[in-house]
Formats: structure tokens, C-alpha cells, sequence
């Protein structure tokens, strides 16, 4: 078991030659290992003439290989097409026509050590190995670390808990989990938001929504409260008011007279203002649904409308419903 | 003003629950089923008011009034015109 690693280092790109890996600026490039040995012969033989006999005998020693110059042929392009070279112009792999290949970069050659395995205790009381990952290790160093686990077991002076082990076991396998725990953080929160905006919406919808009266059901007319401070409004928009929702043969408005008496009932006067708090006892008191407000009020030099519908029952608003700015006028008396 | 009345009214008798056929087949603009003045729907609203607390010779001359104002009230006339 070696524990040195050769490295052969051409332009951006280092080649492991122990085990067997190629990588740009540090980033692994895939390449197949008939490709990657052949790549280490040209490297390894730099500035000097490969033929295809020393790589018949180096890469397919003892083998029947019955279409050699295709399957060199093959590996060439796939290692052009991972160094991105160009055969015409190469970089990297010059191609000698009918005698072989030469690598023409400048390749400078590296020993270093190789990583040592680490071995811990099992629970269950054995030696276990833990392939070297560091760095993204490969089946040849996995190997080394096996052999090495095997032959000579290390003992780690610190014990080492279960978040340590996949910690250092699968590097790769954490950065996907923390990019799926991440993942679904943003997709709950999301989700949250969603049924957090879908439920305000529907609460504001349901909030919106009046329940519909029947034909069956009394309505009680509060005083308009006049905010102007000009007393022509006095009674006269209740009056109006009234007088346009006695047309509707839907609406059953409570008489005045009933009101009259149940304000009697109320020990309260027929002259009595039948405020919102006032309109609303009556509206309990005849059993009725709902009760009508109306407000006119200064807007500038304007006048606003709003009518209310209420639930007698519960005092909670059905509806609200706001005019237009109305303009104040002279004419407007007429 | 008595317009805009009209509008908001209307809209509230559809959102309450009336029908849209209904609406429109019944609602007369207050102009038109009363009076365009609101001097006259006021003396109008005053009459019906002092009918109810202290009866209908204390109601009459807002009647009037209100008929003087508004020629064209025709609430007041068919209503009380018994007391005209």
C-alpha cells in the first residue's frame, strides 16, 4: 500500500494518478478510467512521442481487443472533450499521425501524502472503518483507507459521537440536507403565508358578507344623524330615506306608529330622537332583523352620505354604504 | 343630496338581500316620487311628525308648506290629502 499519491498538474487541470481523479481549479471532472489511465500514460510521458503499441501494451495488456485503434480513438475525444481541446490546435494532446499521441502542456509532477484513514470504535465493540472523504475521495483511496484500516488500526483518541461520523462521512450527503431542510423551511413558510393571506381574505370575504334578509323580516329606521349643522336635514333624509325603501316590496320597513308605541313601551317620547342605541331596542323589542343608519356628514365643502345596515341581535355591521361627495349648493335645497 | 340618497339607498336594498329585477322596478328617484326640493321634504317630514306627537291640525300648515314649496309633492297630496 503506497502512502504517497502522484499528482501530475497541467495548466488548470491535476490529475491523481493513484487515484485516478482529474479535476479543474479544484472542481472533479468526470472521465471514465480507460480515458483517465490513458490521460495518465500521455501526462506522465510529457513532451515525449506515446505510440499506440506502448498504450496497446500499457492499457490493454493481455486483453483481445479487437478494434483497438476505435476504442484509442474513443478514449482521445472523450479526454479532448474533458480538457476541452481541439485537435487541430491542441493544448494539451498532440495527435502523431500512424505512429501515437504526444502531450504537448507543460506538466509538473507532485508526490504528496496520502490521507491517513480514520478508525473508530463500533458499538458493537469491533473495528470499523470510515472511508477517507476528504476532498471527495475515491474508490482507490477508499481502498488505501481499507487496507490501511485493516493492517493497521488507529485508534482515535477522541470518541467520536454520531453527528461527527455523518459529519465526516458524507459531506455531500449534509449539504444536500441542509439545502433540503432549508428547502422546506422556505416552502412552509411559504405555505404559511399563503394560508395566512387565503385566510385573511376569506375572514374579510365572510366579514363582507350579509346574510341576506327574508321577505319575512321587519327592519327598524333609525334618526339620520346630521352632522352638517344645517337643520334642513333634520327628518327630511330619514324621510327620504323611507319613502325610497317603502317602494320595495322586498324590504318591510316597521311602521312609525309601531315605533311610536314601542318607544311608549320604552318610557321614551314619540318626539324622542330613535338614536342608533334607541333603534336598535326597538328593533329587539318588535323582533325585528336588522336596523338602518344613516350619517350626513361635511366632507370639505361637500357632503357624504353613509347608511348602515345592523344586526339587532348582535349590534355587528352587515354593511356600510358611503355616497359620493356631494357638492354643497344653493340650488341644492330647491 | 337627495340623489345621492337615492343611489345609496338603492344600493343597500340590493346588497340586503332584494333582488336586482326588484330594484329596478321599484325605485322611483325621490325627485320624482316626492319633491326635488328639500325645504318641501323637510316641511314634508316635519308635518308627518307633528301628526304622530300632537295631531293633525298642528300638522297642517307644514303640510302646506310643504305642498307651497314643492308643487310637485305628490307623497304630500295623496297622503294627506284629506287634510288639505
Amino acid at each position: 500500500v503506497s502512502a504517497t499519491q502522484k499528482l501530475l498538474r497541467f495548466g488548470v487541470f491535476e490529475l491523481n494518478v493513484d487515484t485516478e481523479e482529474l479535476s479543474k481549479s479544484g472542481i472533479p471532472v468526470k472521465l471514465p478510467p480507460q480515458p483517465l489511465r490513458l490521460l495518465a500514460l500521455l501526462a506522465g510521458h510529457a513532451s515525449q512521442v506515446v505510440t499506440r503499441d506502448q498504450i496497446q501494451k500499457e492499457l490493454w495488456a493481455g486483453e483481445t481487443f479487437v478494434d483497438f485503434d476505435h476504442g484509442v480513438n474513443k478514449c482521445i475525444n472523450q479526454i479532448r472533450t474533458a480538457l476541452v481541446d481541439n485537435a487541430d490546435h491542441p493544448l494539451y494532446i498532440e495527435t502523431l499521425p500512424r505512429r501515437g499521441y504526444r502531450f504537448v502542456a507543460p506538466v509538473i509532477s507532485k508526490t504528496i501524502l496520502a490521507p491517513q484513514p480514520k478508525i473508530i470504535e463500533s458499538d458493537s465493540g469491533e473495528r470499523s472503518r470510515l472511508p477517507v472523504l476528504i476532498g471527495g475521495r475515491t474508490k482507490a483511496a477508499t481502498a488505501t483507507a481499507e487496507v490501511a484500516a485493516a493492517s493497521l488500526p488507529v485508534a482515535v483518541p477522541d470518541p467520536i459521537t454520531a453527528a461527527d461520523l455523518a459529519t465526516e462521512v458524507a459531506p455531500t450527503q449534509k449539504a444536500r440536507f441542509r439545502w433540503s431542510r432549508a428547502h422546506l423551511v422556505w416552502v412552509g413558510l411559504a405555505v404559511l403565508m399563503v394560508t395566512a393571506v387565503g385566510g385573511g381574505l376569506y375572514w374579510r370575504w365572510r366579514g363582507h358578507k350579509v346574510p341576506a334578509l327574508t321577505d319575512k323580516d321587519t327592519v327598524v329606521l333609525a334618526d339620520f344623524e346630521n352632522k352638517t349643522g344645517d337643520p334642513v336635514f333634520d327628518d327630511t333624509l330619514k324621510q327620504g330615506l323611507t319613502i325610497q325603501l317603502e317602494q320595495s316590496p322586498f324590504l318591510d320597513l316597521i311602521s312609525q306608529g309601531k315605533v311610536n308605541q314601542t318607544l311608549k313601551l320604552m318610557g321614551r317620547s314619540a318626539a324622542d330622537l330613535v338614536t342608533p342605541e334607541v333603534a336598535r331596542e326597538v328593533c329587539q323589542r318588535t323582533g325585528s332583523k336588522a336596523m338602518i343608519t344613516g350619517l350626513i356628514a361635511n366632507l370639505g365643502s361637500q357632503y357624504v352620505i353613509g347608511l348602515e345596515a345592523v344586526d339587532c341581535k348582535t349590534g355587528t355591521f352587515w354593511l356600510k354604504r358611503r355616497s359620493r361627495p356631494v357638492r354643497r349648493k344653493p340650488c341644492s335645497r330647491r | 343630496v337627495l340623489k345621492a340618497l337615492d343611489k345609496t339607498a338603492i344600493r343597500l336594498r340590493s346588497k340586503l338581500g332584494e333582488s336586482l329585477a326588484s330594484v329596478q322596478e321599484y325605485a322611483t328617484p325621490l325627485e320624482e316620487a316626492t319633491t326635488p326640493s328639500l325645504d318641501a321634504l323637510q316641511a314634508y317630514s316635519q308635518g308627518a311628525k307633528t301628526m304622530v306627537t300632537k295631531g293633525d291640525s298642528a300638522a297642517l300648515p307644514f303640510f302646506q308648506r310643504a305642498v307651497e314649496t314643492g308643487s310637485e309633492f305628490c307623497c304630500g297630496l295623496r297622503r294627506h290629502g284629506g287634510l288639505l
